[in-house]
């Protein structure tokens, strides 16, 4: 799993690519999800479009970045994301919670 | 007496007292050697090592330190200080700076004399004037495992070549002695810690029932089968009166041993809902509040639960974010899907139910994510379809019979792939 970070507008883009499944690799993006968390950044948008996959370790992390920007009044939101993925939110019905674009830039617009 | 008898006289007594000293260090290694076989723990053999040397090489104090990988600000942990039990003075601190050169030059190192400002500061307000000093690494294939060091030669000359010469051979032998020894207590730890896995698997194995009810008109059967030794899967059968059963099957996120203690969480909290009320969805509401406080938001269950009104032949459900449960009958395929979010992450989530009846001959099939997302060597995964195509062929089978199956199925799809995720699996069949 990669992880890069980039900052467009007022918000910040975590793109990642592999599969967001437990171990070391769901470890490198919760670290670097809390990193920019502890900067202060309160937008945030994981762009998911090179992930296929992922597991409940995965989804974990997800949900406790949403909580922790939500308390902070802030918002984590996904962009592009796989039908797989989608399969799952819709299961867990986490896509009640989470703000879903279509793309990164439709996602960083709705920040305003 | 002629002059060359003379010379080989002194020859004769030089090679003497050479095999004499000789004689003495080979048996000063013997009692080593022998008093170290027959001790295993770290502290003993280190306590022994530095008693005899004090002892052997006639000096007041010793220590051994050995290094600490895994701690990089203080690498240095003192395992032992020994002074001759003949003196009183107060054990010696070793000194940081000894330990920062020999960490940097991994070679013996002597010093028989000592400036006032030098003296080794002791443990308490005391302190000891070292008058000399030898100490020497303890190496294993290069990599420095400790240090062994004697202070205060007893003779006023200090230590010598010939002391060093011997307890570098002692450190060597040691180093590796000590090295099997750590080693052994790491895996005796490690052995430890995997017992108590086993009771925490036998205690999990415990929680889950223990046989499956057997309910007047229904044929059931349930399953689990954890990927490792402890699992994260939970399924349950609460007998709530005659003719009300409720039934649970869950997926609590994560693995091994923190996601069997929420999972026994997840048990307990859901048992106790159902002394106040048999509402699915209030169970679950309120299952989900206590979860909330209980865990942080990371961690997860989804959960499929239901009440089973056998008299009504009616099934109460509620599902809590799981893979939707399908539902058999005749020629027609439901999935069940109401209810609300996943369990333990969000406060105050409300839910739904749905109250379906059971008609005779259909079948219900609940499991967790473990068996449609079953890899094969290609990373594709087993999936619902193919799990669903398989119920249908297997409809008219009993439900163990289908359950068998399906494990079979997912067997053959992964084979050579190891089990990633628990499998579980409950099958309610209506007789006809």
């Amino acid at each position: 799993m990669k992880v890069k970070i980039e900052e467009k507008y007022q918000a910040a883009i975590i793109e990642l690519s592999g599969s967001l499944v437990g171990g070391e690799n769901a470890e490198l993006f919760r670290k670097k999800l809390y990193e920019l968390i502890e900067q202060k950044k309160k937008n945030i948008v994981v762009d998911m479009t090179n992930v296929k996959m992922v597991n409940s370790t995965g989804i974990g992390i997800l949900i406790s970045g949403l909580t922790t920007l939500k308390n902070a009044r802030g918002d984590l939101k996904l962009a592009h994301i796989s039908d797989n993925v989608k399969g799952v939110l819709n299961i867990t019905r986490l896509n009640n919670v989470f703000h879903i674009y279509s793309n990164v830039d439709e996602a960083v617009k709705s920040f305003g | 007496m002629c002059p060359k008898s003379l010379k080989e006289e002194e020859q004769l007594s030089k090679e003497n007292l050479r095999l004499k000293s000789a004689v003495e260090e080979l048996s000063i290694l013997n009692d080593i050697a022998t008093a170290i076989a027959s001790t295993q723990s770290l502290d003993q053999i280190t306590n022994l090592i530095v008693k005899k040397c004090v002892k052997h090489l006639k000096s007041e104090q010793g220590s051994i330190q050995l290094v600490d990988e895994k701690d990089f600000i203080n690498p240095f942990h003192t395992m032992i200080r020994v002074q001759d039990s003949q003196r009183k003075v107060d054990p010696l601190r070793f000194d940081q700076q000894i330990s920062d050169w020999m960490l940097a030059n991994k070679k013996p190192m002597i010093r028989n004399e000592f400036k006032h400002e030098e003296k080794i500061a002791l443990q308490g307000d005391s302190i000891l004037k070292i008058r000399s000093m030898l100490s020497v690494p303890m190496i294993i294939k290069g990599r420095m495992i400790g240090i062994l060091t004697l202070f205060n030669k007893e003779s006023a000359e200090g230590f010598t070549e010939a002391d060093q010469r011997l307890l570098t051979i002692i450190a060597g032998q040691s180093a590796n002695v000590i090295e099997n020894s750590r080693l052994f207590e790491e895996e005796k730890k490690l052995m430890q810690i995997q017992q108590e896995i086993q009771v925490a698997s036998e205690i999990q194995k415990n929680l889950l029932p223990q046989e499956i009810p057997s309910i007047k008109g229904y044929d059931i059967y349930a399953i689990n089968i954890p990927a490792r030794e402890i699992g994260g899967d939970y399924y349950d059968f609460i007998k709530i009166s005659e003719t009300k059963t409720a039934i649970a099957l869950g997926d609590v996120s994560g693995k091994g041993l923190p996601a069997s203690m929420l999972m026994a969480n997840l048990q307990a909290t859901l048992r106790g809902q159902l002394l106040f009320c048999n509402c699915a969805k209030d169970c679950i509401k309120r299952a989900n509040n206590m979860l909330f406080k209980s865990t942080d938001t990371s961690k997860f269950v989804t959960l499929f639960f239901g009440i089973l009104d056998t008299e009504k032949h009616t099934l109460t459900y509620c599902n809590a974010g799981h893979n939707e449960p399908i539902y058999f009958q005749q020629e027609q395929k439901v999935k069940l899907d109401k209810g609300g979010m996943l369990l333990s992450c969000f406060e105050d989530m409300e839910y739904d139910e749905e109250e379906m009846f059971f008609e005779k001959g259909s079948t219900l099939v609940v499991f967790t994510d473990g068996v449609t997302e079953a890899m094969n060597e290609s990373n594709e995964e087993f999936s619902d379809e193919r799990l669903y195509n398989l119920i249908d062929k297997y409809l008219a089978l009993s439900s163990q019979e289908i359950a068998k199956e399906i494990l079979s199925d997912v067997k053959n799809h992964s084979a050579g792939v190891p089990q990633f995720d628990d499998i579980t699996l409950m099958i309610i069949k209506r007789n006809n």
